[in-house]
This record gives structure tokens, C-alpha cells and sequence, in this order.
């Protein structure tokens, strides 16, 4: 079943390595994009956890 | 805004240098001339320490403003964590560098990062609280109308506050959540059913219940005095008798609560230790994390692919079966009972069978009391209901051992007979060859269902496998022969030596 479902792909898969190469390249781009969105929102929660000491904190001195 | 209230609040800590002057110089004035304050010397105060009061609005606005720096703190720090876990490593292959990334989200979710992080905001939202409360106690020493106002103000902001909570827990489609609300529907099913039973082992309880019952069934009858004059005088001594016992039974239930809690954070820490030594397990790590996030179809039929050459699935996480399930699910449609494959999610289909068939045999032999198990059967019997017709499918006799496993045949009585009811439709083998991998799945099934059926027979449909197997023409390797012939011998009653490796056990009847 396995070999007939391949041969109707372009590229014959060699095995294990062939695909664990292009499933890591895959990965990889999709690592990148789930990152920069996981940290882009932690970063901008704590962000604004310091802007919020920031702004609750140093008030003495303009009193 | 604290430390402008400290530096406020600060000089009542100390003696007022200006009140002692004040003083000396109405000495002098009377010194002077007599007439001013009458007969009197005037007196020249002492100090005696700081008012109590001041000293308490102290000591919260100092906790206050240690709560928020702390919060601070842990936000700089946390965002160095985050730049930490952004930075790549320059060195290794793709796969290498891949594989790394993998163990530090893997790390995020051990370590429990994004709990920690949202929590920040708590320490800051009680920062604040404590200030209100500071702010309305100075206040109400200095002035009623002014602490009123803080007071009305913070205790409605406390009061949305615990409605934003409460409506975040109660509903999850609520857009006030708040980690508070997490924290909160996490606890209170378990706080309910403590309450639960509690209630229900409750001596005190159970006492002012029986007596409820007592005098109510007395009321009507002439011995309701004489039952109201004995319940007052036994009740203090049975009431206090009752207490006691509860309280008994109440420390012996939070010592269990505790030493359960203590086992299973020893459980994580030593998880947390044995983590970063594993890394046979990193791919399908990988190949877990890969399956739930992509929705790309091509995507997942690569990743399933690559999880059918693996051959030794030890260690991988459960939800990686759930991941499989939900794109089996995802790619077959149910019309009149028949499952139909959508159009172009063949492959996949045929795919996600055979890896959600070899993860499944694999937990039920490493786990077979696993929650995730029991999860998989409620979702299986709502998608496929057990008349479900598999027939014409391209691998259709996965198809049919997975039903299987899942709809197992049940037992009923009916009437005066006990007869086995079977709805599920028969397997037609056919010419089905299984591969060398398929044949260890299999054998491996078969054991695991003999297994959690303690004492009890091999179930028939796998037998039936087994005896399709072994009537091959080009008999299947030695091992795989000698695994099944084990299984029929475990069915028919005998002991078998050395259950832990079946190709090497050997049938004593």
C-alpha cells in the first residue's frame, strides 16, 4: 500500500533520513513563525507590566 | 504613587522637630509675661514612638511598593528569559538546531513559563489593592468625608474586580479573563467535590440531620417534649463530640491531600531531572508539537509519514495519539452510517490509521489505565458510532481494529439468558498482508487487550487476526509466529514463562 501511495509522488522518497530531512525543514519554518508570535506576546505583557511600575512607582519625586 | 504616599506618611514616624519648638517657645512667651496662658506652664510634649495607626499604614504602603519592585524585577527578568529562548544557536545542522528549539519549548511547558509570566500582573493588581487600603486608613484618621470617597472607590474596584474573576471562570467565552479565573476554575471543581464529601462524612452534620428527622417525626405526638428536653440535654456533649471527630477527620484528610501533593511534585522534579538526558525521544517530540500546530495537509502527511518509519516509539507523549485522531477525524466523513474519505485526503487518511494504531498499541502497552486512553474512547464512540460501516476504504482493515479496540463487544443480560450483543460489523479479511511493522502492532494490541481484561478470554476478533495470520501462504517471520501461537495458548489457558518478551516465551501445558 505504502509503495503505490509513493510512486504517485514526483520526488521517490529514499527512506527515514529523506524525510526526516525535509520534515525538519518544514519544522523549522513553522518554528519560526509560531515563535515570533509566542514571543512578541509575552513581550508586550511584560511590557506593559513595566510601563505600569514605571509609571506607579517613581511619582515622588513630583511630589 | 507609593513611594510619593511614603514620603507623605515618612515624618510621622518621627518626633516633629517643629512641635517641640513651638512648645519651647510658649514656655518662653509664659517665661515672659504670665497673663498669656493663664496660670498654667505649658507643657513641653514628649515623645512616645509613632501613633500605631501610622505605623500600620506604613507597613502596607512598604509592602506595597516592595510587591510592585518585585513584579518589575521579575518582568526584567522574564524578558531576558524571552530573548534567551528567541536567541538560535549558530552551531549544529537544521536538525540539530531544530531539535534544540524543541527541548527549550519542551522546557516552557515543564516549567510551567506562561503560568509564571501571567501571573506577574496579580503581584502588581495586589500592589495596588494594598495601597487603596493603606490610602482609606490614613485617610480615616485624618479625614471621614475624604476616606469615604477612597474607600467607596477601592471597594468598587475590588468588587469589579472579583466580578471580571467570577464571569471569567463561569463562562469561558467571556472576554474579561484574567489569570485569577484560571487559577479559579482549576480549583473549585475540587474544592466543591472536597466540599462534597465532606459534607457527607461529616459527623456534625450528619447528627444535626438525624435530629432534624427525629423532631420532625415527634412533632405530633405526645413525645415530642420529652424528646426536645432530652435533645437539649445530650446536644452540647454530642454536638462537641461531633466537632471533635471532624476535626479529626478533616487533618487526617488535608495530611492526605499533602502527602499526595508532595508525591507528585516529586514525580514532576524527577520528570524535570531525567528531561534533559533524553533525546530519542526528541523527534517525536517534534513530530507532536508539529501535528497540532500546522493545519497544512501536506505538512501533516510528511510528519505521519516520517512517524511510520520510526520503529521504536518508546517515551512520546500521549497527545500525540489525540494529534493522530484528530486528523484521522479530520479527513473522513460520516453519511448514513458509512464513512466516506473527503477527496483528496486519501493518503493522509490512510496515514494518520496506521500511526494512530501503532501509537495507540504502543500506550496501551506501556499505560493501559491512561486518562488520555479513556479520553480517546468517549471521542472515538461520539465520531464513529459503533454501526459504523467501514467497507471499500483504502485501509480498511485498520480501520476495523480500531473500531474494535474502541467498541469492545458488550455483555447483557436479557431476560433470562446472558448473550453477547454484537453490533459492530464483521471484519472481512480477505487478502490482508500486513507489514513487518503492522504485524508488531498487532501483536502487541492482542496482548495489551488480554491484559486489561484480567483473567478473562483474548477478545474473538483478535483471535480471528491472529488465525488469518498464521493461514498465510509465505508464513510471516518465525517471531511473528511464534507471538501469535502464544496469544492462542494465553486464550486457551496456559502459562506462559517470560511474558515480557513474547517471541521468546515458551507454552508449558
Amino acid at each position: 500500500m505504502a509503495k503505490r501511495l509513493y510512486s504517485r509522488k514526483e520526488e521517490p522518497p529514499s527512506g527515514q533520513e529523506d524525510y526526516r530531512t525535509r520534515f525538519y525543514e518544514r519544522y523549522r519554518h513553522e518554528a519560526e513563525e509560531y515563535d515570533r508570535e509566542f514571543i512578541k506576546r509575552y513581550d508586550e505583557d511584560l511590557s506593559t507590566t513595566l510601563i505600569f511600575v514605571c509609571f506607579a512607582s517613581p511619582m515622588p519625586t513630583m511630589c | 504613587m507609593t513611594s510619593a504616599f511614603i514620603i507623605q506618611v515618612q515624618p510621622e514616624l518621627q518626633p516633629n522637630p517643629n512641635e517641640e519648638t513651638a512648645a519651647l517657645l510658649r514656655v518662653l512667651i509664659y517665661k515672659i509675661d504670665n497673663t498669656t496662658f493663664g496660670d498654667d506652664v505649658p507643657p513641653v510634649p514628649q515623645w512616645t514612638g509613632p501613633p500605631h495607626a501610622i505605623v500600620r499604614v506604613q507597613a502596607i504602603l512598604y509592602a506595597s511598593l516592595a510587591a510592585s519592585l518585585f513584579s518589575a524585577f521579575l518582568a526584567m527578568l522574564g524578558k531576558q528569559w524571552l530573548n534567551r529562548y528567541a536567541s538560535i544557536d549558530m552551531r549544529g545542522s537544521a536538525i540539530e538546531r531544530s531539535q534544540n528549539r524543541q527541548r527549550k519549548l519542551d522546557g516552557i511547558v515543564t516549567w510551567y513559563f506562561d503560568h509564571v509570566i501571567e501571573s506577574l500582573p496579580l503581584m502588581l493588581q495586589f500592589a495596588l489593592l494594598l495601597l487603596g487600603c493603606a490610602l482609606s486608613r490614613y485617610l480615616w484618621g485624618v479625614d471621614m468625608t475624604v476616606a469615604s470617597v477612597v474607600l467607596g472607590i477601592t471597594s468598587c474596584g475590588l468588587a469589579s474586580y472579583a466580578f471580571f474573576i467570577i464571569a471569567g471562570a463561569a463562562f469561558a467565552s467571556c472576554p474579561y479573563q484574567t489569570p485569577g479565573a484560571k487559577i479559579l476554575r482549576h480549583i473549585l471543581p475540587l474544592a466543591l467535590s472536597a466540599l462534597h464529601s465532606a459534607s457527607s462524612h461529616s459527623y456534625f452534620i450528619n447528627t444535626i440531620n438525624w435530629w432534624c428527622k427525629e423532631i420532625r417525626g415527634f412533632r405530633c405526638s405526645m413525645e415530642y417534649v420529652k424528646m426536645a428536653t432530652t435533645t437539649t440535654l445530650v446536644s452540647p456533649v454530642v454536638l462537641s463530640a461531633c466537632v471533635f471527630v471532624d476535626a479529626f477527620l478533616l487533618a487526617r484528610a488535608m495530611v492526605r491531600v499533602f502527602v499526595v501533593n508532595a508525591l507528585r511534585a516529586r514525580g514532576w522534579f524527577r520528570g524535570v531531572c531525567g528531561w534533559d538526558q533524553q533525546t530519542a525521544s526528541l523527534d517525536l517530540q517534534c513530530i507532536s508539537w508539529m501535528l497540532q500546530m500546522s493545519l497544512d495537509k501536506s505538512i501533516h502527511l510528511l510528519t505521519l509519514r516520517l512517524l511510520a518509519t520510526i520503529t521504536t516509539l518508546a517515551d512520546f507523549n500521549p497527545t500525540l495519539i489525540s494529534a493522530c485522531f484528530d486528523i484521522l477525524a479530520g479527513c473522513v466523513s460520516i453519511v448514513g452510517g458509512r464513512v466516506a474519505i473527503l477527496q483528496g485526503s486519501e493518503e493522509l487518511a490512510v496515514a494518520s490509521a496506521l500511526c494512530f494504531l501503532r501509537t495507540l498499541s504502543y500506550l496501551t502497552t506501556m499505560d493501559p489505565a491512561s486518562s488520555i486512553f479513556k479520553d480517546m474512547h468517549r471521542r472515538y464512540a461520539k465520531t464513529f458510532p459503533i454501526e459504523t460501516d467501514f467497507k471499500g476504504l483504502p485501509s480498511y482493515h485498520n480501520f476495523c481494529i480500531i473500531h474494535n479496540i474502541f467498541h469492545p463487544s458488550l455483555k447483557r443480560v436479557e431476560g433470562w439468558r446472558q448473550a453477547r450483543i454484537d453490533r459492530r460489523p464483521k471484519i472481512q479479511w480477505g487478502d490482508y498482508k500486513p507489514s513487518s511493522t503492522e504485524h508488531v502492532t498487532l501483536v502487541q494490541l492482542a496482548r495489551s487487550e488480554y491484559q486489561r481484561k484480567r483473567c478473562q478470554k483474548v477478545p474473538r476478533w483478535m483471535l480471528r487476526i491472529g488465525h488469518h495470520i498464521l493461514s498465510q501462504d509465505p508464513l510471516p517471520s518465525a517471531a511473528v509466529v511464534a507471538d501469535w501461537l502464544s496469544i492462542i495458548a494465553m486464550d486457551l489457558g496456559c502459562t506462559i514463562s517470560g511474558t515480557t518478551a513474547l517471541d521468546e516465551g515458551c507454552v508449558h501445558i
